[in-house]
Formats: structure tokens, sequence, C-alpha cells
């Protein structure tokens, strides 16, 4: 394998890179500030990138793009700090469940 | 806020080796891995990390059409067949077959790599889908054992570290966008790729002997969503299919791209999470369903007789060798029909009463345990989200039943002009050593025609590299045009320094409503007449608008253009066939004769010189699938090993 940059292309008018965060309706990532220590992994992880390292070191990333978030739970699996990060489902995607032996008669 | 990492928009970066691969899913990796296994340097360039990218990125649970393991009772000639009928032909034979007679190979591979594929913690020691001498375990159909249930969490960890110990460069964060292509002496071949980092926004131009094409089947097309762009599809946001695109942009042949099925999963709205509800299908196969009153709902045979004990709903019916069950299999013909339960509309026949549920506290504890623990704490996107989040809120198995929305495992209702490309759908033309049209370039996984799942990936994957790498070693490195490829950066880059205003996911929004109204349900050469012109002006007049202020979003926005190009693809593609199919779901209502003699064939297409080119071929072009594997193989099947 062989391989060389060169930088010759540079285009001024496309330096200035920026970034907000995209709202969306759900809260897909919620991070234990206590608990997380900013290493990041979940950040590798995530094949969506929906974080930003968090300009403060040692803060938990900040999440983006939330809406792009697609819940597979890599981010969580990667986690070293149980409790750290949690991953949850839209309120409408929570799937009701109720006890054996339990009837849904209204009467 | 300022853009965190470095800024090497401008800045062009060029590699060299003997295998490109493209995608770093299952198949990617595994073409990667067959490649290096021979001795090829080879790059690999995934958009997203290739530790937990694609669609099994976060798991897996259980492993199809393993025809060749020691439990199967049914051969990988047998199991093609069935596959290529229960479709009418309107499948692959090639790449089900190599999926029949590798998919084993890979999954003893997996277990080299430090994956898990047995249950050697005999957590289900005694069970009656344990094999105790293999400890494999088995899903499905019982007798014929050609599916294993597997621990997938470990899956993609475990390739990535194989494909570093095997010095394969992994690139992430790095999008491919357009394959080079050589033209010397008048032969066309594939020359390499040229990609973006999704971070820093530099270009790279990878020049390659042999290049493979393992990326993501189309997505985005009916089904968009601007609020939860992530949940819009049941695959990864970032799979929409930009391999197909690169691919129709080099001349690529494509078949069944005609193909789109009523969707089934969109949990953006229509449909909850897959195997997040109270279901009976795939990774919930055989849960007991009850309804509102706790009244069980039977499973029929395909004969609609009643089975009484739970062990039967793995068995085939009388006379019948084996059923087929799995991602690909969505209404099976009479022959390979397996035990299911009446659809919701004969249930409320019957007088059950609605809503139903799973209620897996009657099944035997290591059922319980397969199906909830291990099956759900396995698959792609259970393992968080659902086992550990519903277990954190108070579910239990064998106290709670978990309810069902609708009758089977789509839990959704969807409008008929939503389509998705599910079940087996369209992709690129290919041949026995999994090469496209182009030489130098081959496919695997999800880039091939009617694809299905993780074992299909795996296979092909490995399939594809290793015959790419022995290409490899019969070529010089091959010139590329350089100025198609400063076009090209120039194309790639221009949304970050345009003037326009128009952001992807308004342009996204566009071609999905255009793709309901023009290419629904129900199709009219005028209506795919008037999409292709709306497309085309999006293309002509919207794209040159499109702008967004970093390399993320830039990814995002060159996603949505090659959404575009593949809805074109589409609609090309319905246009070629007039006629209607039962098996392509294929209706056109200006000519609704389905599956006319003289149209029983595959047709493809390709674009050559701005011009649209289609053709045909035979159904059974795969030929004699054992002979032509023995042809195109070595014959001591050292490679597939």
């Amino acid at each position: 394998m062989s391989g060389d940059v060169n930088r010759n292309g540079t285009d001024g008018a496309t330096n200035g890179l920026r970034a907000e965060v995209v709202p969306c309706s759900a809260r897909p990532i919620r991070f234990d500030p206590a608990k997380c220590n900013g290493c990041n992994r979940c950040l590798e992880a995530c094949q969506v990138d929906v974080f930003l390292p968090n300009p403060e070191k040692g803060s938990p990333p900040l999440v983006v793009w939330p809406g792009e978030c697609w819940y597979c739970g890599s981010c969580v699996q990667e986690c070293p700090r149980p409790g750290a990060i949690a991953l949850s489902h839209p309120l409408m995607n929570r799937t009701r469940f109720v006890p054996v032996g339990s009837s849904d008669s209204q009467d | 806020m300022k853009w965190p990492y470095e800024n090497a928009v401008g800045a062009t970066e060029t590699l060299s080796c003997d295998v490109l691969v493209l995608g770093g899913g299952i198949a990617g990796c595994w073409a990667a891995i067959a490649a290096a296994r021979k001795g090829a340097s080879v790059v690999l360039l995934e958009k997203g990390a290739t530790m937990r990218s694609g669609s099994a990125g976060s798991g897996c649970d259980h492993w199809e059409s393993a025809a060749t393991n020691p439990g199967s009772t049914v051969s990988p000639e047998e199991l093609t067949a069935a596959v290529l009928d229960d479709q009418d032909g309107y499948n692959n034979g090639i790449s089900h077959y190599i999926e029949s007679r590798e998919g084993y190979d890979r999954i003893l591979d997996l277990e080299r790599f430090g994956g898990k594929v047995r249950d050697t913690a005999d957590e289900f020691a005694g069970a009656r889908f344990r094999d105790e001498a293999t400890k494999f375990l088995y899903a499905y159909d019982d007798r014929a054992r050609t599916t294993l249930r597997v621990w997938g969490t470990t899956f993609k960890p475990a390739l990535y570290r194989e494909c570093r110990r095997l010095g394969v460069k992994a690139l992430d964060r790095t999008a491919a966008t357009s394959l080079l292509v050589s033209e010397a002496g008048g032969v066309r071949r594939g020359a390499g790729a040229t990609a973006v980092n999704a971070r820093t926004g530099k270009f790279l131009v990878c020049r390659a002997k042999t290049t493979v094409l393992c990326m993501s089947r189309p997505a985005r097309i009916w089904l968009f969503h601007p609020d939860l762009v992530g949940l819009s599809e049941f695959r990864p946001p970032q799979c929409v299919g930009n391999g197909h695109a690169m691919g129709w942009r080099a001349g690529l042949d494509f078949t069944m791209m005609e193909k789109s099925v009523p969707a089934e999963f969109s949990a953006a709205g229509r449909s909850f999470p897959p195997y997040s509800t109270g279901n009976n299908h795939n990774t919930w196969f055989p849960a007991t369903i009850v309804d509102a009153d706790g009244r069980e709902v039977p499973y029929l045979d395909r004969d609609g007789r009643e089975l009484r004990t739970y062990e039967e709903r793995f068995q085939p019916a009388p006379g019948q060798k084996f059923f087929l069950m799995g991602g690909g299999v969505d209404a099976p013909k009479y022959a390979y029909r397996g035990p299911e339960v009446p659809d919701f509309g004969e249930l409320l026949e019957r007088g059950y009463r609605p809503p139903f549920y799973a209620d897996l506290s009657r099944l035997p504890e290591l059922e319980r345990r397969a199906i909830w623990g291990l099956m759900v704490g396995q698959e792609g996107k259970t393992q968080v989200p659902v086992l550990a989040e519903f277990t954190g809120r108070g579910f239990d198995p064998a106290k709670h039943r978990l309810q069902s929305y609708g009758s089977g495992w789509k839990s959704a209702s969807f409008l008929p002009q939503e389509r998705q490309l599910f079940g087996l759908p369209g992709g690129l033309l290919h041949d026995w050593d999994l090469r496209t049209c182009l030489e130098g370039v081959y496919a695997a996984g999800d880039q091939l025609f009617a694809s299905n799942c993780m074992g299909h990936a795996a296979a092909t994957g490995h399939y594809a590299g290793r015959h790419a790498a022995d290409a490899a070693r019969a070529t010089d490195l091959p010139a590329y045009d350089e100025a198609e490829a400063a076009r090209e950066q120039a194309r790639v880059l221009a949304p970050l320094g345009s003037d326009g205003d128009l952001g992807w996911k308004e342009l996204n929004m566009g071609i999905a409503k255009a793709m309901q109204l023009y290419c629904g349900d129900r199709k009219h050469e005028e209506t795919l007449r008037q999409g292709l012109a709306l497309l085309g002006e999006y293309e002509r007049e919207q794209v040159p608008q499109l702008h967004c202020d970093n390399p993320h979003d830039l990814m995002r926005t060159l996603e949505t253009i090659d959404v575009l190009a593949v809805s074109q693809l589409i609609l090309h593609a319905s246009l070629a066939r007039r006629s209607s199919s039962r098996a392509l779901c294929f209706d056109r209502v200006d000519y609704p004769e389905v599956d006319p003699e003289a149209d029983r064939k595959f047709f493809t297409i390709r674009r050559e010189g701005g011009e649209v080119r289609t053709g045909a071929l035979p159904l059974d072009f795969h030929g004699d699938l054992a002979a032509n594997y023995a042809r195109h193989n070595r014959a001591d099947g050292e490679d597939a090993r």
C-alpha cells in the first residue's frame, strides 16, 4: 500500500465548518454526567455518528443529531461505565405489557 | 459551535492497494478477510465505524441457510431449489447457493475470530433445540436444522479484530462516492474508488487492481421521516444504497430493481422497532399468542390442522420435508409453509378479542429463555433498547405478556403507496465469480440482487473477496482518469461551498413523495414518466442548491443525491417491465396480465453514455448450481475454508 496527501486544492470558501445541535422530538440517548468520564468510546462505536466530542474534556459527548439515532445500542454496549449512558425508544414506541392472568376487560 | 475535527476540505489523499473493499458491514469485513488471507493488500472504506457498522453491527440472533452444518438434513442444492421456486424463479440462485454451501464455513470462521456460535456455557443443556455433541442451538424447523441461533452481538467486534490482525487498512468515517473506471485500450475496467471523510472532508482517491462493492441495499426511497430520520427504515439510516448509485453511474448492470414490497418497517411512526413488541416471527418464533382475555391462539400447519404441542411448532407438516422461515421468507408457498397462527381477521371471526399479546410464561423455561434472553438479547437492535430497557421497566417474561400491535411481526399498518426494498430486493447482476459486468469490480451482500440476511452477506462477502484477490494477482494497477476524479471531487464538495439554501431533508422528502405518487403500489407508464420528469428536474435544478455546513451533513447530503439516483433507476426499471408480477410484487395497471410466459425473465438495466439500456436473461441463467460452483472454485474446497 502506498499513499500521499496533497493540499493544493484547498478552497478558502469552505473553511468555516460549523455545527449546531439539530433538535428532534425524541431523546434517544441520555448521559449521567456523574458516571460518564468522557472517554468517547460510544462516539467512536456509533456507525451513524450522532455525537460530537464535548469541547470540555472528560464530559459526555454531545448528541448533536439525535434524530438520526438508529436505536441500535452500540453506544451502550461499548460503554465501560454501566449506567453512564442510557438509550430509550421514543414514547410512542414503548410497548405495553400487563401481568399474565389479568384481563383487558374494562368492566 | 466550532467543528471539533480537522478541516481537510480541499485536501486529497491518494492510496493504492490490490483489493479495495467498499463497505465495512458483514459482507465487507469478510471480503477483506478473504482477500487478505490470500496475501492481497486490502483497503476497506467504511462510512461509519467498522467495529459496529452495518445492519448486523450491534447484533444478529440467527443464521439462516447453513445447510452444510453437521445437524442439517437438507442439502445446499435442495435448499437453493426451494428458495428459487418459492419466488417463481425471481431469486438469486448463485448467491443463495453460495450462502447454503459456505455459510457454515463462515460460522466456523467466526468462532476462530472469537465470536460465539455455540452454547459453550451450557446455558441450554438438555434443550430440545440443542445438539448435545456440537452445542449448536437450532431455530425454526427442528428436522431441517439449517438455521442456527447465534450470539451475534459478538460478531462485528470479532470480525474487526480479525481484519486488523490480517493487516487490512480499514478507514472509518470514509464514505465512498464513485467508482474509478479505466478505459485503456478500449477495455473498461474498475480502477478503485473515490471517497470523502465524513469528519474532516478530506477527499480520497483509492486506486485498486480489483474492487468489491459491499454496501447496503437502497432505502429512504418511499419512506423518509425528517424528524426521526434514523427510524425511517429497517436498516441503519446511512444505509441508503450509495453502492447502487455508484454502480448506476458507472454503467453496471442491475436486475429486479422494479421490485418493491408494501412497507413493513418504519418505526418513525407506522411500526414499532423490530422485535420490540409481542409477536411470533423470526426472533420471536414461535411465541405463544393470547388474546385480551388470555385465550391462547392456536398454531396451524399448512393444511389448517391445529397443533397440540409446543414442539410441533418446529415440525414440518405431514408429507413435507422441511419448511422455510426467516428474513427472505414472508408468505411462503404451500410447499414451504411452516406452522403459523391464523391472521388477525380470522382470529376476530373466530371470536378472539383484541388486543393480542405474546405470552412467554406458557413456554417451557428453556424455550422462554431462548426467545427472551438469547434471541431478543442478540438480535440487531434489541439487546439494549429492548431486553435491558424493558427489564429495567419491570418486564418479566415469566410474569408478563407483551402487547402485539396488529397480528404479525410487522406490528404496523402502512398506506399502500408506502413501499420498501425488502424481502429479496433488486441489485447488481453478477456472474459465478460474483463479478459485475465491469471487469475488476465484484459485489457481495446487500448489493447483490435478491439478497437477504447475515449468512448471505457473510458467505458472498468471503466468496467475492477471494475471487477479487485471485483476479488482482493477475493484473497490474490500472490507470484512472485524473480529470474524472477531479470532477468527482468538485461534485462531492460542492454543497459545502454552495450559495444555495436547500437542505438534504427537504430534498429527501421531495423524492419520497414523488416516489409514493408516481411509483407506488399501482404503476402506470404515464405516472412513471412523470416521476422521471420530476426527479430529473430535482437533479438539474435542486441538487445544485444543496447546502451544508460540515462534513457530517455533507455525508447525509451525498446520501440524498444517491437516493435520487437510485429512485431514477427504480423508475426506469419499472418502465422496462410491461406486465405485472406476483413474485416481484409488481402491479402495472396499464399491463395487468400477471406473469405472462414471455416476461418470465430477469430484465436487466444499466446506464451507458447517458442512455438507459435494458436487456433480459433467463430465470435459470445460474445454470447447474453444483457444476458451476465446481467450475469456479477449487476442487478441494480449500478456498472456501
